[in-house]
């Protein structure tokens, strides 16, 4: 049995022998676990050790693997990433070996809807929010910043997806991935993952 | 009326006299020369570590490291991913020039090391990022970063007195290495030493103008101004400087062997410059936070390697002032770093705060007005705090508050946070704050339980608070996890000596050798144990040895001391314990090993107050305290004799228990 903690990678299916690591990244709550979700879906292998489970906040889950909340450069984990997919929020990513062999995927989402639903969360958890006029150009600036330094790695390839096409063109989304990563994926079973009722920050504000 | 006083101060990086003398001697500086001879001049004592943005705050602040915070070069980012320079929002007190704004002196500040972003002040502040080329193209526009003047409209005004390095011309580098156009500059060795010898001209020449413009266009009542070259270029160059080194390629030496004195003569240039714009009633001073070793005892062929940088720079920096109200010719003993902010304040009529650990130079000063203090000039100091660190704490509370991250650091957040927590753990010892040292060092090594200078410092922090036992666990521990080395053994070689085993000691350094033996270190340690060993002609032997290599040792001169009073040459052993106090006032064990001499003398009363004077910097030393008791008593001072009893008494008593142990 492995040990607590320890990740469970799916088995490979569509994936097979891959030597770089698909990242998931963005901003918290811009659509980082739907996408897991969908490329598991697809027939992409994640790596996640479900310790932190679905909640009111994330009903499919958030598809994490509870040691990258400590990534340094160095982590013993990372090269066993390799053929999966994990998910590395903003500013983390930018912890990742400059060199590291990795295509990401970098959702973007609008910042009110991102700020709205953080918001939520936290409430959800009888936390108090934050000030939004502080965070929003805070977390543009981590955005920003997250772009020059990916853009700047010598291992990195960069898609930037925006969260409103993965909800309005699912197929298209998911064709547009699978042609970046160079691999086949099922785009209609990713697509269908898609269920626009859970995206309430933006029902919520329109 | 009283005429309105004016300060010049010029911080000149890594400074030694050892490399200055023989220029002035030479005639190479008079400007230096006439400050030194028609003023008070001397060594300043550095702090440990000798890492210039720490100890160019202390001498701001008046204060040690673990006071104002400034702890190493880089800290982790706020945002909790990376790592930035050290600046001035890393500091938690007042600088000096704060002060002067507060007491409503007209203050510019020019390039100060952890100085970025420029703050707010009374006059003009021009960070150390003013003279960063930001590209390799000095065309126009050339922006200077924001943030590097305040006030920001003086910016564009005061970009135009920059100097960028590829504006250093070819006929410029000549005075520094003249052999310079005839050098393959396709060598890569080659180009990197003048391209840094480039970037280095064009910081000073940048810096130099700026306080030229200020001085000349505005009016001040304080122009301090900094400059990097001295340190940077030694590191680069200084082990061409002649005396050729053993390993060093003759050839090369001829190439680049004289940089560093024309490096002075430049110095030395800009000093008369600004000088002459100041005016003779001016007050000026020139100082440095470290030497720099320029002679026979330079550690190695390599100065620029990260490892081995800091053991180029050497304990002592150099002072020297003059003007109205300072003393002619007069040589300034045990002086420190922090010294120069009391001091500065007490020029201006100021008072010092309580809260500084230095003292006015009062001996530099013709009839010197009372010390005033008080309590502290924080009162109203508000520390900078930028946007950008504001909206990464945001941040980054709000990713922890979202579960998305820990409290976490990536890997040279991590190393810079080692660093800074043992840099605050020397300095907590040096002001003998045994418990915050100690609760720092036992978070460290649960911290970092791979590094051993994690477990060192804990078992240093116990052993200096005569915890032997303590200390030989966790020295144990370390050894059994980490693997025995020689700073262990150096370490268990200490302990055995304070166990009283001091033969033990002995084997125990003779194993860390011979990497050690050489070294001043290893030669006090063996002196140390002759000393136990009651050999006391050995001992002397084992400090002279030390002194040899190194004449600037104050352990040295008060183990030296200490063994020759012991064979009854006490004038002698006087002369060795006030060198060591020459070198380093605070020394607490050298006014203790005053003290004792001066009672062996039977010079009671000069006694007495060399051991108040140790107690004042190293409170509850029981054997301080002993000879003081029966100081007081000799001299009928019996109130003053039975209240060192008293403490000795409390001291012996056992600690009560706390109420939740004793259940």
């Amino acid at each position: 049995m492995a040990n607590p903690g320890s990740p469970v990678p799916d088995s490979p299916r569509t994936v097979q022998d891959r030597s770089r690591t698909i990242v998931v990244s963005g901003l918290p709550r811009c659509g980082t676990s739907l996408l897991m979700a969908m490329l598991r879906a697809g027939g992409v292998p994640l790596f996640t050790d479900s310790l932190r489970t679905a909640d009111d906040s994330n009903p499919r889950g958030y598809f994490e693997y509870e040691p990258v909340k400590r990534l340094t450069p160095d982590a013993p984990w990372l090269p066993r990433t390799a053929g999966h997919a994990v998910k590395i929020v903003i500013p983390l990513v930018r912890r990742l070996p400059p060199d590291f062999p990795c295509d990401v995927l970098l959702l973007e989402r609008a910042m009110p809807e991102i700020l709205a639903s953080q918001a939520a969360m936290l409430c959800r958890c009888g936390m108090p929010a934050a000030d939004a006029r502080l965070l929003g150009p805070a977390f543009e600036r981590e955005l920003r910043l997250t772009h020059e330094t990916l853009a700047a790695w010598t291992g990195c390839r960069l898609l930037t997806l925006q969260h409103r096409a993965l909800l309005s063109r699912p197929f298209e989304a998911c064709e547009e991935t699978a042609r970046f990563l160079r691999i086949p994926l099922d785009s209609a079973a990713m697509a269908a993952v898609v269920d626009p009722t859970l995206h309430r920050q933006r029902k919520e504000s329109l | 009326m009283t005429k309105k006083r004016r300060v010049l101060l010029m911080g000149w990086d890594s400074a030694d006299w050892r490399l200055l003398r023989p220029l002035m001697d030479r005639g190479l500086m008079p400007n230096l020369s006439r400050l030194a001879e028609g003023g008070a001049h001397g060594n300043l004592a550095s702090l440990d570590p000798l890492l210039s943005p720490i100890i160019w705050t202390s001498i701001a602040t008046g204060k040690f490291p673990h006071k104002h915070g400034v702890l190493g070069f880089a800290e982790p980012d706020p945002s909790g991913t990376g790592i930035r320079p050290v600046g001035s929002a890393t500091r938690t007190t007042a600088a000096f020039w704060n002060m002067f704004s507060e007491a409503s002196l007209k203050a510019h500040v020019v390039g100060w090391f952890a100085g970025h972003p420029a703050e707010s002040i009374s006059g003009v502040c021009v960070s150390e990022r003013f003279a960063l080329p930001a590209s390799p193209d000095p065309a126009p526009p050339w922006p200077a970063a924001a943030g590097t003047v305040s006030p920001a409209e003086l910016l564009e005004e005061m970009s135009a007195l920059r100097v960028h390095p590829a504006e250093i011309e070819g006929d410029q580098l000549l005075p520094f290495v003249p052999g310079a156009a005839s050098l393959d500059q396709s060598d890569p060795g080659v180009a990197e030493k003048l391209t840094e010898l480039a970037r280095v001209l064009a910081e000073t020449a940048t810096h130099q103008a700026a306080a030229t413009w200020l001085a000349e266009n505005r009016d001040w009542d304080f122009l301090g101004v900094y400059f990097r070259a001295l340190d940077t270029l030694g590191h680069h160059f200084m082990p061409f400087h002649p005396p050729l080194l053993p390993g060093v390629d003759p050839a090369e030496a001829a190439i680049w062997g004289r940089v560093m004195e024309t490096a002075c003569i430049f110095h030395d240039l800009m000093l008369g410059r600004l000088m002459a714009l100041a005016g003779s009633e001016t007050t000026v001073m020139v100082l440095s936070d470290h030497g720099f070793e320029s002679a026979s005892s330079r550690p190695g062929t390599v100065a620029n390697n990260t490892e081995t940088m800091a053991g180029w720079h050497r304990p002592f920096g150099m002072v020297a002032l003059s003007g109205p109200g300072i003393r002619r010719g007069e040589r300034i003993y045990g002086s420190s770093v922090l010294d120069v902010a009391p001091t500065l304040l007490h020029l201006f009529g100021l008072p010092a705060g309580q809260d500084m650990d230095g003292k006015v130079l009062v001996s530099a000063l013709e009839n010197p007005a009372p010390v005033r203090h008080i309590p502290t000039w924080d009162t109203h100091f508000i520390p900078v705090r930028t946007a950008e660190d504001e909206s990464a704490r945001a941040v980054l509370e709000q990713l922890i508050a979202l579960g998305y991250m820990d409290e976490s650091m990536d890997g040279d957040a991590s190393r810079a946070s080692l660093e800074i927590g043992l840099n605050r753990i020397t300095s907590l010892l040096q002001t003998a704050s045994f418990q915050a040292a100690e609760t720092g060092a036992r978070s460290l090594a649960e911290q970092y339980p791979h590094e051993p200078r994690c477990r060192f410092k804990l078992v240093q922090t116990l052993l200096w608070q005569g915890r032997v036992d303590e200390g030989r666990e966790v020295l144990d521990q370390a050894e059994n996890d980490l693997g025995i080395s020689l700073t262990s053994r150096r370490i268990r070689s200490n302990i055995r000596l304070m166990e009283g085993t001091p033969d033990g000691a002995l084997r125990e350094l003779e194993s860390s050798a011979p990497d050690l033996a050489t070294g001043p270190d290893f030669s006090i340690q063996l002196g140390r144990i002759h000393l136990r060993r009651r050999a006391w002609a050995r001992a002397e032997a084992a400090f002279r040895q030390a002194l040899a290599v190194e004449s600037d040792l104050p352990a040295a001169w008060c183990g030296l001391a200490a063994a020759l009073v012991r064979q009854d040459r006490d004038e002698a052993a006087l002369e060795a314990a006030l060198a060591a106090l020459g070198l380093q006032h605070h020394y607490p064990q050298g006014h203790f090993q005053l003290g004792a001499i001066l009672s062996k003398m039977a010079r009671f009363g000069q006694a007495v107050q060399a051991f108040e004077t140790g107690l004042s910097m190293e409170s509850g030393h029981p054997m301080a305290h002993r000879y003081l008791s029966r100081l007081h008593r000799r001299v009928g001072h019996l109130p003053a004799a039975m209240a060192h009893e008293e403490y000795l008494r409390r001291l012996r008593q056992p600690v009560p228990a706390s109420p939740s142990s004793a259940s």
